[in-house]
């Protein structure tokens, strides 16, 4: 007698597969990349053992960026610009041993300090720094692929490792991109559309939420924000007491203004430095700064090779060491610049449609002067069109709606298109120009959102997306202290910048 | 002089045509692998792979195998490496395998 065995109820379940909630931070940051207009897709899968991995590739070559699996009661996660694959508990031990042991993107902790990163944007920062990091290494393999002279034997293995231990530099418009995945992977996590607790793991509760502050949670009404157990330093700039939003967070160590400055060494060592990934927007109290701003004075330098750091990299350069007592201050200006390139140089990297201004002498630090241009409603309020309808004025820092990018692409509103603001390279400037510049600026994007570094302040138009990115305009403020004030527009300008 | 080793796709394809190849040579990997009886977790371990979902990975026609391992993995197969290459080579390099076999 032949007997057929059939199968009602299809194949067996997926037990040991991603948590939807795991799947969900996955895809968030895949969404958040693509938006962000980096060539990424994902695929996943079980193995024969039904443990399950996921992948995120180039979508143009099909190359593998990261690997991320769970096996044997731990995760892993591998790329071809690491040594080995690492393994961990958790996810958030993984990503912290990766950054313990690779410079990435994001900081890497400085002593005693506890990295503390907005959840959210921690696996957007690691994946596009391995997506960058592996362009690096590519480009290194074509270079002797091309023929060029291979002589030394360990200059080679030396050139692959220091390649991949470096940390990644990004040029303006892959800087711009990271910002923007940051930006998008940030406000959906905290529109609560996905539960943003894959990386706290469960020995690190405490790291669930330290880098969006809410003034008015408990954490900070009763003193107890993770912040102030991580070794990081705090500002809270300030909002209306009845105003629930995140608020833009500045965060820094604050023994990195201690570092060795003048030198590029110093400048890697910034890039290793734990920096803000937490930002949202929301009306600023600017009453304890109103003064600085009329305490500066701006002069104009004849000179055009100085002070022009940390044009385009990410993290920015950290000089705003922020105290425990809650103040910003901004470190001294570098009493000698030894810096590598000067403006035409620079130009030359980042192309014409970059418009790059300096100003010297100037001490103040570029978050008191953004915030005291708002204060004293120089700045176009937030515009309130059929995209915003129903969403209450926020004022300056932009739509905090959460579901305000969603709403902006679906009303149609983006535009398609963008006008390539051909803004002359303007080697010196006055304080007043960069404040003309900026009410320029944001007369022409009125949806705009600040984001703030710890010592680069950037204002993009919230109409970026992948189709226009690269047409956004750039103009980048570099003040005589370091601190820059980038200015990311797509919208067609009526008034050029600067 | 060690040349640094990335397995890219110098034929610049279309990527879905690449993928698609990809999974053929998975395919073909995964039957390789169970005609040898061999797990996904001990094909790891006799080609030297640091985490056994690589297997599953590339059998699924993400990734592919290195060139630095097939030998290796002929090895793990039971096969002559010339011919294990041969096998793959029309899809992972298929214009190279046009060139040396037209």
């Amino acid at each position: 007698m032949n007997v057929n065995v059939v199968c009602l109820f299809g194949t067996a379940p997926r037990d040991r597969d991603w948590s939807n909630q795991e799947l969900a931070e996955f895809y968030r940051v895949e969404n958040s990349l693509i938006r962000a207009g980096l060539p990424v897709e994902t695929d996943r899968g079980l193995s024969d053992e039904g443990d399950p991995w996921f992948v995120f590739c180039h979508a143009e070559t099909g190359d593998i960026i990261i690997h991320f699996a769970r096996f044997d009661g731990s995760y892993a996660v591998a790329s071809s610009v690491f040594d080995r694959c690492m393994r961990g508990a958790d996810f958030r031990s993984l990503i912290e041993a990766l950054i313990a042991t690779h410079p990435l993107a994001i900081a890497k902790a400085n002593g005693d300090a506890k990295i503390s990163i907005h959840p959210a944007a921690v696996m957007v920062a690691v994946v596009m720094t391995c997506f960058f990091k592996l362009a690096q290494t590519q480009a290194f393999a074509s270079q002797l692929g091309a023929g060029e002279a291979q002589t030394d034997p360990a200059s080679g293995a030396d050139h692959d490792a220091a390649v991949k231990s470096s940390s990644v530099m990004l040029d303006d418009r892959h800087s711009q991109m990271l910002l923007t995945a940051i930006a998008f992977a940030v406000t959906w996590a905290d529109s609560g559309a996905v539960d943003s607790t894959l990386f706290a793991g469960p020995g690190a509760p405490d790291v669930v939420q330290p880098m969006i502050f809410t003034p008015n949670s408990e954490h900070a009404d009763a003193g107890l924000n993770p912040l102030n157990n991580s070794g990081l330093a705090f500002e809270h700039l300030g909002q209306p007491a009845d105003h629930a939003q995140p608020v833009l967070g500045v965060l820094s160590f604050g023994d990195v203004a201690a570092a060795p400055s003048g030198d590029w060494g110093h400048f890697h060592a910034m890039l290793q430095t734990p920096s803000i990934v937490a930002f949202d927007s929301a009306p600023f109290d600017t009453a304890p700064i109103s003064s600085i701003h009329e305490s500066n004075t701006a002069k104009v330098a004849e000179s055009a090779d100085q002070s022009v750091q940390n044009l385009v990299w990410l993290p920015a350069k950290v000089n705003v060491a922020l105290g425990a007592g809650g103040a910003i201050g901004t470190s001294s200006p570098p009493a000698t610049t030894n810096t590598p390139q000067s403006l035409q140089e620079v130009n030359d990297v980042l192309g014409n449609q970059i418009s790059t201004h300096q100003i010297l002498d100037f001490s103040g630090a570029q978050p008191q002067l953004v915030l005291n241009l708002v204060e004293n409603e120089r700045v176009a309020p937030a515009r309130q069109d059929a995209a915003h309808s129903g969403a209450p004025n926020q004022g300056i820092a932009g739509a905090p709606d959460p579901t305000g990018y969603a709403a902006l692409l679906n009303s149609g509103s983006i535009p398609t298109t963008a006008t390539i603001s051909e803004t002359s390279v303007n080697s010196s400037a006055k304080l007043a120009a960069f404040d003309n510049a900026f009410n320029s600026f944001t007369s022409a994007h009125p949806d705009f959102h600040i984001l703030e570094l710890p010592n680069d302040v950037v204002v993009f138009d919230t109409h970026l997306n992948p189709g226009n990115v690269g047409h956004a305009s750039v103009a980048i403020w570099t003040f005589v202290d370091g601190s820059q004030v980038t200015l990311v527009g797509v919208a067609p300008h009526a008034t050029p910048l600067g | 002089m060690r040349r640094v080793v990335m397995y890219t796709n110098p034929q610049r394809r279309n990527a879905s045509d690449v993928l698609e190849l990809r999974k053929v040579a998975g395919r073909w990997l995964k039957e390789q692998r169970e005609a040898c009886g061999l797990s996904q977790r001990q094909l790891a371990d006799k080609v030297g792979a640091d985490y056994y979902t690589f297997i599953s990975q590339v059998e699924m026609g993400r990734g592919r195998v290195p060139p630095d391992k097939y030998r290796i993995w002929s090895e793990a197969f039971g096969l002559d490496a010339r011919d294990f290459v041969l096998a793959l080579l029309p899809y992972y390099d298929p214009v190279t395998y046009e060139i040396l076999f037209p």
